[in-house]
């Protein structure tokens, strides 16, 4: 099956960097920043000054005024990189601020990206703060697995409240609060669950308002529970409180985790239903006869990716008479509360974790036990405040979780490495490295088979246009393979690759690099591809001469192509011609000139300085026979714009950068049929930002949307676009 | 992937490319520094080593001449 060429066509070799190596972009630039930022180890002055006099056997007056010059000069060269220092860390962060405050959803994922990243383990403060200035919370969980009910575009929302709750916090407040609670514990004041948990989500950034009527609820359900508990708990009792806290449904909604969420509409997950449990009952107890409340304790277990609130009942001598798991349909465990792979913790050692600077750990083989393997959950919590505490080793899956997954019918997977992972990489190929070349193209076509569209009806699912969308830019970069030293059977093997039958469309691109350095026979030969496009460079030797020889040699294969009769538009590959910044004018128009009427590709991008066309230029582009003319690398003047307005003998698809170029002079242009947009890179952020800031305001109103499209559609084209990870089925 | 997360993605890529071509300039502006203190040091222990010859060029004087003087 041969890949449907795109309406816009494609320009070869745009690599697109995979979404995993950000993050360790992330972590690479901060821990550059932490270091630069460090304060040197650099001895005192005097010290030094001292060491070297030591190996000296000098009195004192001889050595005085030299040694005291010494460390004045050194003292000034330390102040000189304190003040570096400070200067260095004032501009990163005033420009981290200064994108922050421009790029709110992209800074939440930068954040994340940093907080996951093994940096936050050992940053010596810059990062932190990076993360204080950023004023975003700390805790979002991205396990590394794929499972429903949390879609993309929840956890987009959800990271979205994440950001907008962020900017809400006033540090220094909270860290006031927090310190003030962590002082009372230590002093070990009875501190009150439920006069500090909604406060510190206040202090995290909950809406004030929200807090205030969560508060009203929380008392509300109290008053109703404590109307009808009696003297002490019954069983009957417990149950009905959870019951009722829970409601008719019994499912958690994994990205809502505060407690005022809970309070105010009754949406929960594990984190914010435990901590409201935690409240009540904690009210409820405070109001048993005093004789009674210290029989029962309460606390949290935890399994793997899933929190439950415990109510301990304790005998008399301090032993666990039972434990009842404060969900549906509330289990209880005769004697201790730990379970292998499930370690309890009271509620006291959690407030105090909650307001401690450094997270509590604590080991999750309480019981010993056996713990079988279970799959991740992938879910992001907006969750405002942590339990801080670090479980350290293996816990067990959730019974609970289990059965929800089963009643939804979610199909929990692990997630094996696949192709999708990782585009393919355009590492350099040596001319004795055929092996290399194969495995490239094999790449090539593993990483279109991984984006085609899942059918379940395979006749249906041959729709060109859906397939072509379906696979992102994927170019084949042969361009770093020494042609001119390769033995004809090893160019063979290459091409074996390349003729390889396949039920898979083709790759957009492939990329044989300088035309001159290929043989005749290799000429012949990529002429014949079934690729949608072919690139080559053109371009001087290194004496600074041009041979024209090889690209006459193909261009005539086309106008031979042409004289019997093919449509070389449709039936020839493009041909994307990749002009040294050399190349003269001279040859440039007789090039144009050359043209048979196909599809052709003249592209200067690689040119130092950009241009504008020349009037004899403008004239050849004008007169060329090609059908497609595909330009990039320089820009119209007015009298050559206004040529080509008016000779619409052909198509001409100008590169984004010269097409925003036209709109930006002649906004009318976009209404001109022959002349199109060539989505031939991406294009987005600041090099959007620059074009809108120079462009004169009444005009950027007039081309902003054809802007944007155009971003859409370069976004479109280099990433999988608009169907995300969704499977696409269509079975019409 | 959906399109703003692409956005995003590409703005986090321009940042931390101007974050290390910052970070850049700052690393050579540090290493100078180390350099210039390296050489105050080296200048330092080199005009010790000078007054220490002087000192014992002067000691031998003394003792030549001195005795010679005797």
């Amino acid at each position: 099956m041969e890949k449907p060429r795109n309406n816009q066509p494609e320009l070869a070799v745009e690599t697109v960097v995979p979404q995993s190596e950000l993050n360790d972009g992330i972590s690479g630039v901060f821990e550059r920043a932490d270091a630069v930022l460090k304060l040197s180890l650099h001895e005192a002055p005097k010290k030094s000054v001292k060491k070297i006099l030591g190996s000296f056997d000098l009195p004192n007056e001889d050595t005085e005024n030299l040694a005291s010059e010494t460390m004045a000069k050194l003292q000034q060269l330390d102040n000189e990189e304190l003040a570096l220092h400070k200067e260095a860390e004032r501009s990163l962060l005033t420009k981290i601020r200064d994108w922050a405050n421009k790029n709110k959803f992209a800074t939440t994922l930068l954040l994340a990206g940093a907080v996951h990243s093994p940096i936050i383990a050992r940053s010596s403060g810059f990062l932190e703060k990076v993360q204080n200035m950023l004023n975003t919370v700390r805790a979002w969980e991205m396990p590394n697995t794929i499972v429903d009910p949390q879609s993309f575009s929840e956890k987009e929302q959800v990271v979205k409240e994440i950001y907008e709750r962020g900017s809400r916090i006033d540090k220094q407040k909270k860290e006031v609060f927090e310190k003030e609670q962590r002082e009372k514990l230590e002093r070990g004041e009875d501190v009150s669950f439920n006069d500090t948990f909604l406060k510190l989500e206040e202090l995290n950034g909950v809406d004030s308002e929200k807090v205030k009527i969560a508060e009203q609820k929380k008392q509300e359900m109290i008053e109703k529970f404590a109307a009808r508990m009696g003297n002490d708990f019954s069983e009957d009792f417990i149950k009905s409180v959870v019951n009722e806290m829970f409601g008719s449904n019994k499912n958690y909604e994994w990205g809502q985790g505060s407690v005022t969420e809970y309070f105010n509409t009754g949406k929960r997950n594990c984190v914010s239903i435990a901590r409201a449990e935690q409240m009540v009952f904690e009210a409820l107890i405070d109001r048993l006869p005093a004789e009674k409340r210290s029989k029962y304790q309460l606390g949290t277990a935890f399994e793997k990716q899933h929190e439950i609130a415990i109510l301990k009942v304790i005998n008399q001598d301090g032993s666990i008479d039972r434990t009842y798991f404060l969900q549906p349909p509330i289990p209880i465990l005769e004697g201790a509360a730990d379970r292998p792979g499930s370690p309890t913790v009271d509620l006291k050692t959690m407030q105090h974790a909650m307001v401690s600077s450094k997270p509590m750990s604590m080991s999750s083989n309480a019981k010993p036990g056996e713990i079988a393997d279970s799959p991740d959950i992938i879910a992001i919590t907006n969750q405002p405040v942590s339990t801080n505490i670090n479980i350290e080793g293996k816990l067990k899956a959730s019974d609970y979780i289990e059965q929800i997954v089963e009643d939804r019918g979610i199909e929990i997977k692990s997630k094996e490495p696949s192709a999708t992972d990782k585009v393919m990489d355009l590492e350099i190929i040596h001319n004795d490295d055929v092996e290399k070349s194969q495995q490239k193209i094999e790449d090539a076509y593993k990483y279109i088979e991984a984006h085609l569209p899942s059918c379940l009806d395979q006749e249906n699912c041959k729709d060109p246009d859906m397939i072509d969308r379906s696979v992102p830019f994927v170019g084949i970069d042969l361009s770093t393979i020494d042609w001119k030293n390769l033995e004809p059977k090893q160019v063979d093997e290459i091409f074996s690759g390349l003729f390889k039958l396949r039920a898979l469309p083709d790759p957009d691109t492939i990329n044989f690099g300088d035309i001159n350095h290929l043989s005749s026979e290799t000429i012949e030969r990529i002429a014949k591809l079934r690729a949608p496009e072919i690139t080559l460079e053109l371009k001087n030797d290194k004496d600074g001469n041009l041979s024209m020889e090889n690209i006459y040699q193909l261009i005539d294969i086309y106008r031979k192509k042409e004289k019997e009769g093919y449509d070389i538009s449709i039936d020839m590959p493009r041909v994307h011609i990749l002009l040294g910044e050399d190349v003269y004018n001279a040859a440039l128009i007789e090039l144009l000139d050359s043209l048979p009427g196909g599809q052709f590709i003249i592209d200067q991008k690689n040119a130092k300085t950009r241009s504008y066309v020349s009037t004899d230029t403008a004239e050849a582009i004008v007169h060329s026979k090609a059908k497609d003319l595909y330009l990039e690398g320089a820009d119209l003047t007015a009298e050559g714009l206004e040529m080509i307005i008016k000779n619409p003998n052909k198509t001409y698809h100008f590169g984004l950068s010269a097409y925003i170029e036209i709109i930006r002079k002649r906004p009318d242009v976009v209404n001109v049929p022959h002349i199109k947009p060539w989505v031939d890179k991406l294009f987005m952020g600041a090099e959007i930002d620059n074009f809108r800031t120079t462009t004169d305001p009444n005009v950027w109103r007039k081309i902003q949307p054809i802007v944007e499209k155009l971003e859409e559609d370069a976004i479109q084209k280099y990433y999988q676009g608009f169907y995300g990870d969704d499977v696409i089925l269509y079975n019409k | 992937m959906t399109m703003d997360t692409i956005k995003a993605e590409h703005e986090i890529k321009e940042l931390l490319k101007q974050l290390e071509t910052d970070l850049d300039d700052y690393y050579r502006r540090l290493d100078a520094l180390g350099v210039e203190r390296r050489e105050v040091l080296r200048l330092f222990a080199r005009r010790l080593e000078k007054i220490e010859v002087a000192k014992m060029q002067q000691r031998v004087k003394e003792q030549v001449y001195g005795e010679a003087e005797k």
